[in-house]
């Protein structure tokens, strides 16, 4: 039989990363393998439930500034739409509470924003994978004994 | 890069799905699906993380006075 899937959890800026051109490809391409590796059941991939705001927003963002396109938006949409389905949506209420991510943000020193997908992972005892390198570099200097495992997407793989 | 006649949301998505079944059925590997999604399907976005992390920061109170 295969391997066990990994539990992660993962940041729409690993998402975003797959699909706009500008990124560097060390860190676009290891992206975008993350992405196969879902639809591989490598991967078990856990979101919070503004992962789909973020991910979908950004690219609006893209096509609203017109960029010029490689595609369609309505394609690239339905496309995306292939890896998003894959990922199980943690809800406010349901699976994290607006006080425990408060008190988290305040322990681990974090913004609001990144506490819900910390302590997603934490509870979920997931890796969480970001582009954010500056996050990585401040938690990890911060120590915290309770942070979930961290990995920046550029060292994916 | 050569030039990409514009193609329909629905010729994408077709073209997409082609290429998804050949590489699950492995006669694509990741690398060549990597090629053709870089080609087809990346859209251009410069700065779009950049200020995406920015506005994170910002969340975090994390201005110029109090980086090192």
């Amino acid at each position: 039989m295969g391997q066990e899937a990994k539990e992660v959890v993962v940041n729409a800026s690993v998402f975003l990363a797959a699909i706009l051109l500008d990124e560097p490809v060390e860190v676009s391409k290891p992206a975008f393998l993350l992405l196969l590796d879902i639809m591989k059941g490598k991967l078990v991939v856990h979101v919070p439930d503004r992962f789909e705001d973020e991910v979908l927003g950004g690219l609006i963002e893209a096509f609203t500034r017109g960029r010029p396109m490689l595609a369609p938006p309505e394609g690239v949409f339905r496309i995306l739409q292939r890896f998003l389905t894959k990922v199980i949506v943690h809800r406010r209420d349901w699976d994290w509470n607006p006080q425990e991510v408060f008190n988290a943000a305040l322990r681990w020193r974090v913004s609001y924003y990144d506490a819900v997908y910390l302590l997603v992972a934490q509870k979920l005892g997931a890796t969480y994978w970001t582009a954010d390198k500056k996050l990585l570099r401040f938690l990890q200097r911060q120590k915290f004994a309770d942070l979930p495992n961290l990995g920046w997407i550029g060292s994916y793989r | 890069m050569p030039k990409r006649k514009t193609v329909s949301d629905d010729e994408l998505v077709n073209e997409f799905e082609r290429i998804f079944e050949r590489w699950q059925k492995g006669e694509i590997n990741d690398e060549e699906f990597w090629k053709w999604w870089r080609s087809h399907i990346g859209i251009k976005g410069k700065g779009i993380l950049a200020s995406f992390f920015k506005q994170r920061e910002l969340l975090r109170g994390w201005d110029k006075k109090q980086r090192k």
